[in-house]
């Protein structure tokens, strides 16, 4: 094990960067950065305090036919990932969201997006799809085309995962009837001029 | 879709031009949303990791105060002066407005930055703009993140407190560039800040231009003044586009949205007062009147209220563009020092 406080373990004013005086956990006190004069609050936690940063080397086997890791057969396994089950050591173990994942996991996780914990962007289809159907009113015409796209976009990405935050499908539905009394209004003018 | 309700709202929200950022409390971590309205760039503090909470009071409340205050009163002036109805009735509808916008600046408190204290360096929360805001976010997570680390004992506080420490990595705000861990800059980050010269030039050519309208009822004038503003507005958008993730200073960045802020007011200002002003003189007109012709002619000569806007916008203008042009020329020549000496 390799133990350091890490880089970025003291506080600094985000000014200009003078390390700010030390201070006890759990109160937050007020000063005046000696090096800029700003004011800046500052409250620290227990992990402020605490050797961070430990990097497990991972354990050696001890005996024949011990479990060893999956990604790297000269190391013991000492637990398995929570996704796929395969055996891994402490230095491939990544702890996400109290889960512990394999690199290749992540990976996956990353690219197709299945994990939450795991998301950093996603697209808002029904904003999208609210806003087909509504912006182009301004416009009254393009609403020929637009109208047929919103139902399209809102139908087609109902089941796709949206934002990560509470949020209903309220906007996909005000989309569809929208666009519906857009294409219903568009096909009783045709009727009437037929 | 499981996660959908295991976020809880923290206090703060910000908007930027076209961004919205909020914050959220989830199981074990913060969840920084940054959203544009069709999608959501989420970062993630395990509360386990947090080290401490950092704010830094701004000027920015004050300066907003003294602005709108200003604004507030030079509404006030004209609306008691002017003989006019329809002109103190739109001045008094604007000075109420800002009058409002004041009072609310005021009870929202001083501002500040708040940046979290990470393992991998000094990550700033976009969400929190105010001190309040910071206050009731650490009353919210302080307990969690207590609860989470457990408690230090006196000695690991001795002994960490006298330990020598690696130097804190700057803020990406200081150093105008990338957060820690944030993918390679793309080739942008290279701009060389060209539009945003041209902005700042044009926007001290701009209050010259306004300054004289305020005594020239030329049709010329006014033509190239309109020029002007399209030309501003244009090379704004460009100065916008090209500033997202360049080594730019913060202040230049801000410069650029306060001069769209201040084009766009002033133009919807006088756009606001052209109407109430048709509207109100509408009935008085004879037959067959042009009214839109009547809106054209408005201007700062004969409409004193046109000339109050023109007027602050001129001297808004002119700070933005002076003070535009000395930050560049500082970050030029700062940029020029780091190419001559990398290691310094």
């Amino acid at each position: 094990m390799i133990a350091s406080r890490g880089i970025g373990s003291a506080a600094a004013c985000t000014k200009c960067g003078t390390p700010l005086p030390a201070q006890k956990s759990g109160d937050a006190a007020s000063f005046r950065c000696a090096g800029c004069g700003e004011l800046l609050t500052l409250e620290l936690f227990p992990a402020f305090y605490r050797a961070t940063g430990t990097f497990a080397l991972g354990e050696a086997p001890t005996a024949e036919g011990e479990a060893c890791c999956y990604y790297h057969q000269q190391k013991k396994a000492t637990l398995f990932c929570s996704d796929c089950g395969r055996f891994i050591c402490s230095l491939c173990e990544v702890r996400i969201g109290g889960a512990s994942l394999c690199p290749t996991c992540i990976e996956k996780g990353l690219k197709e997006g299945g994990k939450d914990a795991l998301v950093t962007h996603r697209t808002l289809y029904d904003s999208l799809s609210l806003s087909l159907a509504l912006l182009p009113i301004l416009f009254v015409f393009i609403t020929v085309v637009t109208a047929p796209i919103s139902i399209y976009v809102a139908l087609r990405n109902w089941n796709s995962p949206g934002s990560l935050l509470p949020r209903s499908k309220f906007r996909f539905v005000c989309a569809i009837v929208c666009a519906s009394l857009q294409i219903i209004g568009w096909g009783a003018l045709l009727v009437s001029k037929l | 879709m499981k996660n959908h309700h295991a976020y809880r709202r923290l206090p703060g929200k910000r908007r930027t031009l076209g961004r919205r950022f909020t914050l959220w409390l989830g199981a074990d971590h913060l969840l920084s949303v940054e959203s544009t309205g069709y999608s959501e760039d989420y970062t993630r503090f395990y509360l386990g990791d947090i080290r401490g909470v950092l704010s830094r009071r701004t000027r920015n409340g004050k300066l907003w105060n003294i602005f709108l205050a200003l604004t507030t009163a030079v509404f006030a002036l004209f609306a008691l002066k002017s003989g006019s109805q329809g002109v103190a009735l739109f001045c008094g509808i604007m000075g109420v407005c800002f009058l409002c916008a004041t009072l609310l600046n005021l009870l929202w408190g001083p501002t500040c930055v708040c940046h979290l204290l990470m393992p991998l360096g000094i990550q700033r929360l976009p969400a929190l703009d105010r001190e309040k805001q910071v206050v009731k976010l650490r009353n919210r997570i302080g307990p969690l993140v207590n609860a989470i680390q457990g408690s230090v004992t006196a000695e690991e506080m001795a002994s960490a407190l006298a330990a020598p420490c690696a130097p804190p990595p700057a803020p990406a705000a200081l150093r105008g560039g990338a957060a820690p861990g944030a993918p390679e800059q793309p080739a942008s980050s290279r701009y060389p800040g060209g539009a945003h010269w041209v902005l700042f030039t044009l926007l001290l050519v701009d209050a010259a231009f306004t300054m004289v309208q305020l005594t020239s009822t030329s049709r010329l004038v006014g033509i190239a003044a309109s020029v002007l503003e399209l030309m501003l507005f244009a090379c704004t958008i460009v100065a916008l586009v090209k500033q997202r993730g360049s080594r730019l200073p913060v202040s230049a960045k801000r410069l650029v949205f306060g001069a769209l802020g201040a084009l766009a007011l002033a133009l919807i200002a006088v756009q606001i007062y052209s109407f109430c002003y048709a509207f109100s003189i509408a009935r008085s007109l004879p037959k067959g009147s042009d009214l839109q012709q009547v809106m054209t002619d408005i201007n700062a000569v004969s409409h004193p209220a046109v000339g109050g806007i023109q007027g602050v916008y001129a001297v808004v203008a002119a700070c933005l563009g002076i003070c535009g042009l000395l930050t560049m020329r500082r970050w030029r020549r700062a940029e020029a020092a780091v190419d001559r000496n990398p290691e310094a």
